[in-house]
């Protein structure tokens, strides 16, 4: 009798992966059979004890904790998928507000289709808010502003040159430092291209 | 926003002694410029300010205009370090009141689990006043490279830049908190659309219907009976965590009576202990409390919640 034990391979997946596994469709699948095939019972079961004791509203007490049992574990595997989605979907937050990107492939590829759909939307959504806030963009000032300009090093080949605020040209080379103003380089230190340097390293 | 006319004057008396008296030639044109802009940028009146300065120390002539503005100078000088010394300790002097107000409705999001009041009037005029900000920003850098006095246009460009950044990490990080409560109590926030913008609103719809249906798209949607399919029964429902605790400090005159037990049931025993239950703080009192305690006097602007 291994009641809930898909739902509960779903959790445990879910737990022992970095950022998310990729999406279970068979187990998910395997899970929501389970949920009918109970239903399936319960019906059965409500049928026959109603078939056994004609005429009357209230179901004896011999056959209710089948009926109670069948239900229980219903709402149990329904509450383990709805707390894998929601999970997932929490990560695909984190993961729009964090890089404000498009979907990488890589991450592409560990979702399902219906996730995906979820993110393009979300995407849609907080972009709206923000065209309507004017001005003041949500995704840029993250942390806490401490200097106004920073030192960055280039790390990813092939920037080529950006325009600052104060209207130089700087030319990203790989492994060339630059003294720049935060607002032109926040968003390439996030994406990975710059690095920020605390003027701690030697050499 | 930072007071300008003191930052600057700050600045211009420690470098007073090293300026050449060949910088004072060039200040009737400055003047003439400045002069021309609007009267109520407060960087100009700084600069005036400065040049009125170095006139005075090298005994010239002083046109009557620029008296009066050092004099508006001297008097500003004095009157904010009568304010400074009337003001908390913690608080510098030259903060505004708009953003000492952004920093208090700040501070009470960070620090409850439930959505907090939102003052649409306030926030929009804050909207308002941090794209003049940022046009001044920009007129001030176009003035450090072509203007005529490029350095200390540009060092003004930088403060009112750092200003800038500042309100607008904390407008946007307030923003983000409301939003990240919305998010995580959908279904509670249903009911409290009383403290949401318009825009919060229209956001929280489409948010919870785009949640709803991903759900019901991959799981519900698969189960049989109707009564499995309901996402919204009242046990699946995630309030926000009252219970949590939080410092605050007690700004209400009088002082407060907090009511201990609220919340909690109580036996039948401790119900007789009535001078437990409810206990008095004075006004400038510091407190470590459940949330829910003083929530009502939150409300009412009693307690003021601390980081």
């Amino acid at each position: 009798m291994n009641y809930g034990q898909r739902a509960k391979e779903l959790l445990l997946d879910l737990k022992r992966s970095d950022f998310m596994p990729p999406y279970n469709d068979e187990t998910v699948r395997a899970a929501l059979s389970e949920i009918n095939l109970h239903f399936d019972e319960l019906h059965d079961q409500a049928v026959a004890s109603r078939r056994a004791n004609p005429g009357s509203d209230n179901i004896p007490l011999n056959s209710r904790p089948a009926l109670i049992l069948h239900d229980a574990s219903i709402r149990r595997n329904k509450r383990c998928l709805l707390a894998y989605h929601a999970y997932r979907l929490e990560k695909l937050k984190r993961l729009r507000w964090d890089t404000a990107a498009a979907l990488p492939s890589h991450i592409k590829s560990l979702l399902s289709e219906a996730e995906v759909d979820f993110y393009m939307d979300y995407d849609k959504l907080v972009s709206r808010f923000n065209e309507g806030l004017g001005g003041l963009d949500l995704n840029s000032n993250l942390q806490p502003p401490e200097e106004d300009l920073i030192e960055v090093r280039v790390v990813k080949a092939g920037l080529g040159t950006i325009v600052t605020d104060y209207g130089g040209e700087v030319s990203l080379e790989l492994g060339t430092t630059h003294f720049l103003s935060r607002g032109d380089v926040e968003h390439l230190i996030r994406q990975g291209a710059l690095q920020q340097l605390d003027g701690e390293e030697t050499a | 926003m930072a007071d300008f006319d003191n930052l600057l004057g700050d600045l211009e008396e420690e470098t007073q002694p090293t300026l050449s008296p060949s910088a004072s030639v060039q200040d009737p044109d400055t003047n003439a410029d400045d002069n021309n802009e609007q009267e109520n940028d407060p960087p100009d009146a700084g600069n005036e300010a400065n040049n009125d300065e170095l006139n005075n120390e090298d005994g010239d002539i002083i046109p009557a205009a620029l008296q009066e503005a050092l004099l508006r100078q001297e008097n500003r000088i004095y009157d904010d370090t009568q304010s400074f010394t009337q003001e908390d300790n913690e608080q510098e002097a030259g903060e505004s009141e708009d953003y000492r107000a952004l920093k208090k409705m700040w501070i009470h999001e960070l620090n409850t689990t439930e959505l907090g009041n939102y003052d649409e009037e306030f926030l929009n005029d804050l909207l308002e006043i941090m794209q003049n900000t940022d046009d001044m920003v920009e007129d001030l850098q176009e003035q450090g490279r072509t203007g005529a006095d490029p350095t200390l246009a540009s060092i003004a460009a930088s403060i009112c830049k750092m200003d800038f950044d500042r309100i607008s990490f904390v407008l946007s990080d307030f923003m983000r908190v409301r939003l990240e409560k919305i998010e995580k109590y959908t279904l509670h926030n249903r009911d409290c659309h009383d403290r949401m913008s318009n825009m919060e609103i229209e956001y929280h719809k489409k948010y919870s219907r785009l949640f709803q249906s991903h759900l019901e798209r991959t799981v519900t949607d698969n189960l049989r009976k109707e009564a499995w399919r309901k996402l919204d029964e009242p046990e699946m429902i995630d309030r926000p965590n009252l219970d949590t605790f939080v410092f605050c400090k007690v700004v209400g005159e009088e002082g407060i009576v907090v009511d201990n037990w609220e919340g909690m049931t109580i036996s039948a025993e401790e119900e007789e202990e009535d001078e437990l239950r409810s206990q008095p703080f004075d006004q400038g009192a510091h407190i470590f409390v459940r949330y829910r305690v003083v929530r009502e006097l939150v409300q009412n602007g009693k307690v003021e919640l601390l980081m």
